[in-house]
């Protein structure tokens, strides 16, 4: 190729770049998944959604089979689509071969061909854009059956365009299925906290800012059926999710909301009719809801049924014709294509230099949960751990509780921490699994251990503030493994 | 002239020599420094008492200071505490917990304009408002000192008798002011108490008689003991009975003065004062605590009981030595008489009263004493004009 | 030899030039040093002393006015509306059918607050600029009467009493309360109220008002603070009871709710003793009403939501049934209507530590919210038609009054005051001060802790490198143009770097201000003027003997027995004239166990007497205690041979600057 060859095709990307086709106005983005695809064993949560031959399209009004684009050209399978807030950019998990693994791919709202976002060792799913064209993702995408639980869980990472990704979350269980709040939260499906490892996990939401601070419980914290996943935020500020009892999986899911006025006190149907089978929800700009729903078979299975897209409004009192239904195809997952406001952001407070954070706990003898076995004690002590493999804890060390209940701990950044209260006598009180982390140099507070949800702390000067934090280091050691149940 | 002058001379503890000069006359008529006999009504006459001690729920035996306030409520300056009377007759107590600046409760003054009670503390001046206290402190705010011995609402203007002076409080424009030896007509900062007059205020000073100061002109007039000695009174019916100065009342135009030495009375009139001593006059004691003035009379605190009077007709009750009430009377053209009470004071050692036409209360160091009236309410004895 | 002499004389005045640098260098270090008694000072910029007089100013020029609507009263037949319009200094009368201002009339003063009489003939102004109530009549719209209240009139209320009628006025400047009677016009009686009395609602029948004082007190450094709801007994001004709205501060709306013996009190939920760690839950603050019955018990309940807020809740109204309060929340652009049955039977079904949880929980106000109405910018005043069908929203920042149907809660019209004013960049820079949008989920505003600019009164612990090592006392923004650099710590050379990066990063937790907003909001700032704190009749005259002799302390260069005072510690050496500042850092000694330097930024005396408490964490809760319980070895001023006369005599200059 000649030099002024490359300068002419240069000259061409560069005018195509800047030239980039939109999608024509009230276009989805539309996931599908072929009928008769065979589920393959011993692979990826991924592989058992996507199936080879999944594709994403742009569906340009009137939906007809005539103006359907495919924007995952190229590749294998694909699936998991988001949509910048800018209309832009579509952004999906793709495979360019059977062997390869899922990576994230975007491409232009109005055509071309997929450009390939992350390189992750373990493979991306699950995208989400967060305010500055952050993109955020799940990596390793888990084993097919281990949505809760793994041996490398999979972390929420961010990656700022032409950036190398970082990791977000550190607990120790999968962080999946991320959406980004208009607060500019990130919201995410991953295991509730639980005593015993071996405890079956139940899936609930969370929440971080985006870089990974301030984690919190958001909802579904063991008040329905425990298997959650695709939470998204409605126009009317509902959290609307799948959910589904455990074993059950996905296809026989329906959909659930709750109030963000009230997430723990809210659960509910999210439709007014009675419907399984439900594969995706997505919010639309005019406030109804396009679903998509199996309804061919009580069985509901995806290789046995056909999945149609539906627009559901709030009052519906039960599905309407389909917007999109296409025989030869389950038609899971679809979207508008459509500028929308871009959530808000986050001023960063993350210190990189720094490997601590400091947290505050204001009374650790707050909590919405009795002591064991009603100890009605006081806690005298607050001992910090984290996990040293399965069932496995590593003491960081043990420090008084001020008169108040109130500590103030310096503890190793980017690692999940437990906690435990003890009375005078060492007799644990409370027991927070790890589940928790801080960034470097972020500071935060909590109300109490197990502390009620959705409230914010009374006015009172906790003593803790009185004297400076007490250091916990992590080392190899700070204390010899040891059973992580009490 | 026909009145007689008796001259005394007691011997006190540590030989000094009380000298006063008593003026009583026996059907005399008023001069021209005496009221006018025939158109003094009678004064108030107590038929019993009622007691209330600790058993009764008041928060300490001793009692400073009552008041009772113009909604009726009566309030009660302790050394544990305020305390008011609730309607069902119980007593709730106020303390430094509630935000009081001081357990100890020295005086009391109403704000009869927002309806406040302002009080005089050994650690501050607090204001008693809507059930909630605000304090001024010596250095929170422009109060002279924190020990306040007397307080007085006098025209939009919170006074404060303290040792470091007399500080004013103006409530609209939240200033302060300080009138001690600096800047008033004073021998020594150390103020006892306050009292309003007729477009005047009255500072009683410790060792400096009393102080009259014009708030219009910002001038100050200081009456002092003419003889200059507290020991001695050689020259009554002239001048204030002695500069050290325990309490000032003042109603109708008339200026009383409490001292440890005896009684004066000054009417604003006339201009003319009148001394009484214990033992000589039918004063009870010397030892005044403070002075309670109703229209023309006074009521007096003392060591030994109360004295009433209007300045020419007196009751003195007292507590006989075996507790029992005694109440002496002494009227003109009358020999004193001595009665046996049913009831007695809570204690002979009176430190304030409140009384007005139906009733009157008794702070003592043993308790609150509450006193009926014989009869149907006096006149008001301002009604009168000698 | 003539390039030997040039050599030589070009040396000469090369070294002479040199010597004079350095000696003028040398000599201005000297006189710095000497001059701020700080050492090291380095080169500063002369004007750090030698400023400019007041008049250069931004808040001391001209700008422009708005038709701003603030209160604002419904005539008895819900035909006529009349509107205050404070920076205009007028009132205007509007016509409810048409939507159409019929009338305008001049009411010197700053018009703000509104009443009307029983027959809807008079119209009693409250005019905060001039500490005055001005008396309308309605029918030719003509001022008829005025009498002098306390500083800063904010509102009026008109009730019949057995004495005769009564307004009552919270002045919110001289913290006290007002009560006139009408015929004739005179003030009865003034009454202490909490701190800035703001508002008044007439309640059981004419037998009391309620006073919502907009800023809270606290009894010491790190005690929760409580806003006053004072009550009184309108017919001769006595104090009937003083409820404590604890840990609430700008509680600006008082209401009554006679059907069910509620006064409501839109509020501010503050939480200013915990470490600013988050912002997540409510953590800095979060929105409410206070509920407070006859017998004077009070329950609180949030505003907010669990994922949503609503700050700055000023107007409240309530339906004549009792069936619907309506709270503007001037943060959110947002009417909030509330449910009261529904709010009824939880205050009946909670029990006591439910109702004592119910402030911070914040997932509890979906049980008793019915609607949020959207509005223009900066909603405040509220007022209901007397059959409760209309509500009359004042959008301040809008010039507009928007008119709801109260069946449908949707919108039926606007009334027209003005353009808006978005070609005045202060304006602009108000509407960016006055939106929460600019905090994480719109939590709070800038006003939300500076109201009108001023401060709440309040310590907060900010974040920093670690948790409660930052306890910082909020500072006006009230004259602090020309003062730079900011914050306690000095960091702060300009408003934008002050009011961007560094809040968005330790306060609102979100992305920054955009520069454009940012540089408005500047602006706005920076017209802020310092705050009045004399009455109007005294403004321009000459000080008092007291506040001269206190001026002259002030001043003072040597003792009374002659003995110099260093001029460091003159007070006029840092809070030099005419800022009051020399816009130094500097240490007076005050340094607490937490903080990490004792060196701070010398705050400007403009307005003090208003800006309690004093000291970089708010420990010094009145002016005095700067020096009778905070002065160490005369490090903040030469202090020790003054008598309490003098410092009383100081106290009283510093309130007059």
């Amino acid at each position: 190729m000649s030099t002024r060859t490359c300068i002419i095709l240069g000259a061409v990307a560069l005018v195509a770049a800047g030239c980039q086709p939109k999608a024509p106005g009230g276009s989805l983005v539309l996931t599908q998944t072929p009928v008769q695809a065979e589920p393959l064993q011993n692979t990826t949560l991924m592989d058992v959604r996507y199936p080879h031959g999944s594709r994403v399209l742009l569906l340009a009004p009137p939906f007809g089979r005539d103006s359907v684009l495919e924007l995952s050209r190229g590749l294998v399978a694909a699936g998991d689509p988001c949509v910048s807030w800018d209309g832009r950019w579509v952004y999906f998990a793709g495979k360019s071969s059977d062997e390869a693994i899922w990576q994230i791919y975007r491409v232009n709202s109005g055509g071309g061909l997929p450009e390939l976002v992350t390189r992750m060792p373990g493979g991306a799913m699950g995208p989400a854009i967060a305010a500055h064209g952050q993109l955020v993702f799940s990596s390793p995408v888990p084993k097919a059956g281990h949505l809760s639980a793994a041996q490398e869980p999979a972390a929420l990472y961010g990656q700022m365009p032409g950036h190398e990704p970082y990791r977000l979350t550190f607990g120790p269980d999968n962080a999946v299925d991320a959406t980004v709040l208009r607060d500019g939260r990130i919201l995410y499906v991953s295991a509730r906290a639980r005593d015993n490892y071996r405890t079956p996990k139940s899936l609930g939401l969370f929440t971080i800012n985006n870089d990974g601070t301030e984690v919190t419980a958001y909802a579904c914290q063991g008040d329905g059926a425990d298997f959650v996943q695709r939470p998204r935020e409605l126009d009317d500020g509902r959290i609307a999710f799948l959910t589904a009892h455990s074993g059950e999986g996905g296809s026989m899911a329906w959909a659930e909301s709750v109030k963000s006025a009230a997430p723990f006190a809210t659960r509910g149907s999210l439709f007014k009719f009675g419907v399984v089978g439900i594969r995706s929800v997505e919010p639309t700009a005019g406030g109804e809801v396009l679903a998509s729903a199996e309804t061919r078979s009580g069985l509901g299975r995806s290789m046995t049924g056909n999945a149609k897209i539906f627009r559901v409004a709030a009052g519906d009192a039960s599905l309407s014709t389909p917007l999109v239904d296409d025989p030869l195809w389950n038609s899971i997952e679809a979207m508008g294509v459509a500028e929308r406001p871009e959530p808000s952001g986050h001023t960063t407070a993350i210190m990189p230099a720094s490997h601590y954070g400091t947290v505050v706990c204001l009374n650790v003898n707050d909590s919405s949960e009795p002591a064991a076995e009603g100890n009605l004690a006081p806690a005298a002590e607050l001992r910090v751990f984290v996990p040293d493999g399965p069932g496995l804890a590593r003491t960081l060390g043990t420090i008084p509780v001020d008169a108040d209940g109130s500590v103030i701990l310096r503890l190793p950044a980017d690692v999940p921490l437990g906690l435990e209260t003890l009375d005078a006598q060492g007799h644990v009180l409370r027991h927070q699994p790890p589940s928790l982390w801080l960034r470097p140099g972020e500071n935060r507070a909590c109300i109490g251990c197990h502390e009620p949800r959705n409230h914010a702390p009374r006015n009172i000067r906790p003593l803790a503030t009185m004297h400076g934090p007490a250091h916990l280091e992590l080392t190899s050691q700070t204390s010899a493994a040891h059973a992580a149940t009490p | 002239m026909n009145i007689r002058h008796i001259f005394s001379c007691r011997a006190f503890a540590n030989n000094a020599l009380l000298c006063t000069l008593i003026l009583w006359s026996r059907g005399s008529t008023g001069a021209a420094t005496t009221p006018t006999v025939a158109a003094v009504p009678p004064l108030p006459r107590i038929s019993r008492f009622e007691n209330f001690g600790e058993k009764d729920g008041l928060p300490s035996h001793k009692v400073h200071s009552v008041l009772k306030a113009s909604d009726g409520r009566l309030w009660l300056g302790t050394t544990n505490g305020l305390c008011v009377r609730e309607p069902n007759g119980a007593f709730r107590r106020y303390g430094p917990e509630d935000g009081l600046s001081h357990a100890v409760v020295l005086s009391m003054a109403e704000d009869t304009e927002s309806g406040d009670l302002w009080l005089a503390t050994m650690q501050g001046l607090s204001r008693f408002s809507g059930g909630k206290f605000t304090t001024f402190t010596q250095t929170n705010s422009g109060l002279p000192n924190n020990v306040v011995y007397g307080v007085a609402v006098i025209d939009g203007t919170v006074w404060a008798a303290t040792p470091a002076g007399a500080g004013a409080y103006h409530i609209r424009s939240k200033t302060w002011k300080i009138f001690d030896q600096n800047n008033a007509d004073m021998e020594e900062p150390w103020c006892y108490a306050i009292a309003p007059g007729s477009g005047v205020v009255y500072i009683g000073v410790w060792a400096g008689g009393i102080v009259e100061y014009d708030p219009k002109t910002g001038s100050f007039k200081a009456y002092r003991d003419p003889d200059g000695d507290f020991q001695f009174q050689l020259t009554p019916n002239s001048g204030p009975i002695a500069d050290i100065t325990s309490w000032v009342a003042y109603q109708d135009g008339i200026l009383w003065q409490a001292t440890y030495f005896g009684l004066s009375r000054y009417d604003t009139k006339d201009a003319t004062w009148r001394t009484w001593v214990q033992d000589k006059t039918p004063l009870v004691s010397n030892f005044i605590n403070t002075v309670f003035a109703h229209g023309r009379v006074a009521w007096i605190a003392t060591d030994r009981g109360v004295s009433v009077t209007d300045g020419i007709n007196w009751d003195n009750y007292i507590v006989g030595e075996n507790g029992q009430g005694m109440v002496r009377t002494f009227r003109s053209a009358q020999d004193p008489q001595t009665r046996t009470m049913s009831t007695a004071l809570a204690n002979g050692f009176v430190l304030a009263i409140w009384a007005d036409d139906h009733e009157a209360w008794f702070a003592t160091s043993n308790g609150l004493s509450h006193a009926l009236f014989d009869g149907p309410p006096s006149p008001k004895a301002s009604a009168s004009n000698p | 030899m003539n390039l030997k002499r040039i050599i030589v004389v070009t040396s000469s005045l090369a070294l002479a030039v040199a010597g004079a640098t350095v000696g003028g260098l040398s000599g201005m270090r000297e006189h710095e040093r000497i001059r701020s008694g700080l050492p090291n000072l380095g080169l500063v910029s002369c004007m750090k002393c030698h400023e400019r007089g007041l008049d250069s100013l931004p808040w001391a020029k001209p700008r422009p006015h708005h038709d701003s609507p603030d209160g604002i009263a419904v005539s008895p037949d819900g035909r006529t509306l009349f509107i205050a319009l404070s920076d205009r200094d007028e009132v205007a009368e509007a016509d409810v059918a048409s939507l159409a201002v019929t009338r305008r009339l001049k009411v010197p003063g700053g018009p703000f607050g509104l009443a009307l009489d029983t027959a809807g003939n008079r119209l009693f102004v409250a005019c905060r600029n001039q500490d005055r109530i001005a008396v309308i009549g309605t029918r030719d719209l003509k001022e008829l009467d005025s009498v002098s209240v306390g500083i800063r009139p904010t509102a009026v209320a008109y009730c019949r009493t057995p004495n005769g009628e009564r307004l009552i006025v919270p002045n919110s400047g001289s913290d006290d309360i007002s009560v006139l009677s009408v015929a004739p016009l005179l003030e009865l009686t003034r009454t202490a109220a909490g701190r800035e009395p703001y508002s008044v609602a007439v309640s059981d029948g004419g037998r009391r008002v309620y006073i919502a004082n907009r800023m809270s007190v606290h009894e010491r450094l790190l005690s929760q603070p409580a806003s006053e709801v004072t009550v009184l007994d309108p017919s001769d001004g006595h104090v009937l009871n003083r409820v404590d709205l604890q840990s609430a501060h700008l509680a600006e709306g008082v209401t009554d709710v006679p059907v069910r013996g509620w006064v409501i009190n839109s509020m501010v939920r503050v939480r200013n003793l915990i470490p600013i760690t988050q912002v997540k839950d409510g953590w800095v603050m979060s929105s409410g009403i206070a509920i407070t019955r006859h017998d004077g018990s009070v329950t609180q309940v949030p505003l907010d939501e669990a994922n949503a807020y609503f700050p700055d809740p000023s107007g409240i109204a309530a339906s004549p049934d009792g069936r619907r309060a309506y709270v503007a929340s001037g943060g959110a652009d947002v009417v909030t209507v509330l449910d009261l049955d529904r709010l009824g039977a939880w205050l009946d079904h909670a029990g006591e530590a439910e109702r004592g949880d119910a402030p911070e929980n914040m997932a509890l106000s979906y049980r008793y919210v019915a609607a949020r109405i959207p509005t223009g910018c900066n909603p405040q005043h509220l007022a209901l038609s007397p059959d409760g069908s209309r509500l009359f929203i004042a959008e301040r920042l809008d010039d507009g009054i928007l008119v709801v149907d109260t069946t449908s809660l949707k919108p039926a019209g606007r009334i027209i005051l003005g353009d808006r004013g978005l070609d005045d960049p202060i304006r602009l820079g108000e509407r960016v001060f006055t939106r929460a949008r600019y905090s994480f989920q719109g939590q709070f505003s800038c006003r939300s802790c500076h109201p009108d600019g001023h401060v709440d009164g309040l310590s907060y612990d900010f974040d920093g490198a670690g948790v409660g090592d930052n306890l910082l006392a909020n500072r006006s923004l009230c004259g602090v143009a020309g003062t730079e650099p900011f914050k306690w710590n000095g960091k702060n050379p300009t408003l934008q770097y002050q009011d961007g990066p560094r809040f968005a990063r330790v306060l609102m937790r979100t992305d920054e201000i955009p520069q454009p907003q940012l540089d408005q909001l500047a602006t706005y700032i920076k017209h802020l003027p310092p705050t009045r704190t004399v009455p109007w009749s005294r403004v321009g005259q000459p000080l008092t003997p007291s506040e001269e002799r206190g001026r002259k302390l002030f001043f003072a260069t040597r003792r009374p027995d002659g003995t110099p005072i260093p001029f460091a510690r003159q007070c006029q050496t840092c809070h030099r004239p005419p800022l009051f500042t020399n816009r130094l850092m500097t240490s007076v000694g005050t340094q607490g166990a937490q903080d990490s330097s004792g060196v701070f930024d010398t705050p400007h005396l403009i307005g003090v007497g208003a800006m309690a408490p004093y000291l970089h964490d708010g420990r010094a809760r009145t002016l005095e205690e700067i020096w009778t319980v905070y002065q160490k070895d005369d490090l903040h001023g030469v202090s020790s041979y003054w008598s309490k006369e003098q410092l009383n005599d100081l106290v009283e200059y510093l309130k007059t600057i």
